[in-house]
């Protein structure tokens, strides 16, 4: 059985402090809890205004787990990883 | 009417103040709401907002790197502004200028208009700031894209040249200008040494092709001393006694061709490898006596013999086996200038801190047009004696004495043979009296005598 690969989209803005915290935060947990399960497309809406319209973002960093389903969105730097995993769905550590 | 006109101006004020208020606070409750972790929102038309404190962050960081490529950069670099008034520089100008001004000229900084610099330079007689000026006016004008120049900055204790660029700030509008002076001394000297160093690779190109030219003459007649065998062999015309000069003639050349390699490769050795030599206390006695062993087959088949000196426990510095062959070159072309039973008299004298040896003959001379150039290697094709081609011999004992401080030199004996003196450095005499041979101011010839302690087998 093949194992479920995850799937997020990042929306930041440029380099900036929050913009670098969570694509920090979200390779980390990428690397602890989905090795090579994983894969993250980042949006800089400095360059890429029209994406993040299309997909209703509004605010960043805002992080769009794709798959697997349901979509989830969270907004944020991803400092607090319990509430991460809770919208990601990997609060069960067999995930 | 003016006061209409006020009253509207002061509304337009009020709103004004009204606005930046409501915007203020709509950041502060933006902030409050996405703790600080937000840095853009869009509206319901995607145009992207950066809150206040990202738009400060964005602009530090380009800032930070900015200044990053312009600190990394070697040059010395400044804006200029359309006046040509200093704007920024990088790290390495503002060193520059810092080292200037304890030095005591005037500064360059941030705030000081470059052309009037220049100006004031050009007024004391400065050529190239006159150019610089006039090239710095032309981009801030747009009526040049860029400018360039090289000048030289010569310091008290070297020489300096650099490369002067300006190009524009921005493309399209004259807001002003990039000074950069770029140290290019280096490359300067190497461009002024590099016709040098052509005519120099010209040199050993020529000197290698003549090289090859002198070792290909050298191969020819051993070569075709083994050709002749060769051909007689595979005709088989050869009869039995035909057969054992055929044999002689066959090791002749075969020798003389490994010697003539083995001369080749150490002379090439010495020229590229000098500093690898080393050298030892050798006992003269022992290196002269291998040497004679060497040669004596070959003065034998002249009928020329050896006079020795007598037996001496006299140290030179030096390596022996390359001693050795230093000697053999020399008594090989001493026998080379020997006419038929005459003899070849060696000979040696101690001075205070050098030991002379001398190699006299009593047949041939050297043309006075060949002498100059006895010891160099391209000489060898001029230099036939009636006794046969001198080969790489007396450049290989040459070059081999000189790694060890000693030398040699040849001179005509009065219209009758040659000498041949050998200076050699005394060593100390401490663990290096071995093999020391036991000679009689006697005549020498033939093999039997000449097996001596310490001698390896003649290779050449």
């Amino acid at each position: 059985m093949r194992a479920t690969i995850f799937k997020f989209r990042l929306y930041i803005a440029g380099d900036t402090h929050n913009s670098m915290l969570a694509i920090a935060n979200l390779s980390a947990l990428c690397e602890a809890r989905l090795p090579k399960r994983h894969k993250i497309e980042v949006v800089d809406v400095l360059r890429e205004p029209k994406r993040a319209l299309a997909e209703g973002i509004f605010l960043t960093p805002t992080l769009v787990k794709l798959a697997p389903s349901p979509v989830q969105k969270i907004v944020g730097t991803l400092q607090e990883l319990g509430r991460v995993l809770e919208v990601v769905g990997l609060r069960d550590p067999i995930v | 009417m003016k006061r209409k006109q006020s009253k509207s101006s002061n509304n337009a004020n009020t709103e004004l103040l009204a606005l930046v208020g409501t915007l203020r606070k709509v950041g502060q409750r933006l902030e409050k709401l996405t703790a600080g972790q937000v840095e853009t929102v869009a509206d319901s038309d995607g145009r992207t907002l950066l809150l206040s404190g990202t738009q400060e962050q964005l602009k530090q960081s380009q800032n930070a790197k900015q200044a990053a490529i312009l600190n990394a950069l070697p040059a010395h670099i400044a804006l200029l502004d359309a006046k040509g008034i200093i704007i920024s520089v990088n790290e390495v100008w503002r060193r520059f200028d810092t080292a200037n001004v304890l030095q005591g000229n005037p500064a360059y900084d941030v705030g000081r208009n470059y052309l009037e610099a220049c100006d004031d330079a050009c007024a004391g007689g400065s050529s190239i700031a006159a150019q610089v000026a006039e090239g710095i006016r032309s981009v801030l004008s747009r009526l040049k894209r860029s400018f360039a120049t090289e000048y030289q900055c010569d310091t008290p204790t070297e020489n300096r040249w650099c490369l002067l660029t300006v190009t524009p700030l921005a493309e399209n509008r004259p807001t002003g200008a990039v000074l950069m002076h770029l140290n290019i001394t280096e490359q300067k000297q190497v461009a002024l040494e590099l016709p040098e160093a052509n005519e120099r690779m010209t040199i050993l190109d020529r000197a290698k092709a003549e090289f090859l030219d002198v070792i290909s003459h050298e191969f020819r007649t051993p070569l075709c001393g083994l050709f002749t065998v060769g051909d007689l062999i595979i005709e088989g015309i050869a009869s039995p006694e035909e057969n054992v000069e055929l044999k002689g003639m066959f090791q002749r050349s075969r020798r003389r061709i490994l010697s003539i390699l083995d001369d080749a490769l150490l002379l090439t050795r010495i020229d590229v490898t000098r500093d690898q030599f080393g050298s030892a206390p050798v006992s003269l006695s022992t290196a002269l006596s291998c040497a004679i062993e060497r040669t004596t087959e070959f003065a034998d088949s002249r009928h020329v013999t050896f006079v020795m000196p007598s037996a001496n426990q006299d140290i030179v510095v030096g390596d022996k086996d390359l001693l050795v062959l230093a000697f053999h070159a020399l008594l090989d072309t001493a026998v080379k200038f020997s006419k038929e039973g005459e003899t070849v008299r060696v000979a040696h004298e101690v001075a205070a801190d050098s030991l002379r040896v001398t190699i006299e003959t009593h047949g041939w001379t050297i043309s006075p047009s060949a002498m100059p150039k006895f010891f160099d290697i391209f000489s060898v094709g001029e230099i036939l004696t009636p006794g046969g081609d001198l080969g790489l011999g007396p450049p290989v004992a040459y070059r081999i004495l000189s790694l060890f401080g000693a030398s040699v030199s040849v001179a005509n004996r009065n219209s009758c043979g040659i000498r041949l003196t050998i200076s050699l450095r005394k060593a100390a005499p401490s663990g290096a009296g071995t093999g020391l041979l036991n000679w009689e101011n006697t005549r020498v010839a033939g093999k039997a005598q000449m097996l001596q302690p310490g001698c390896r087998g003649s290779g050449a």
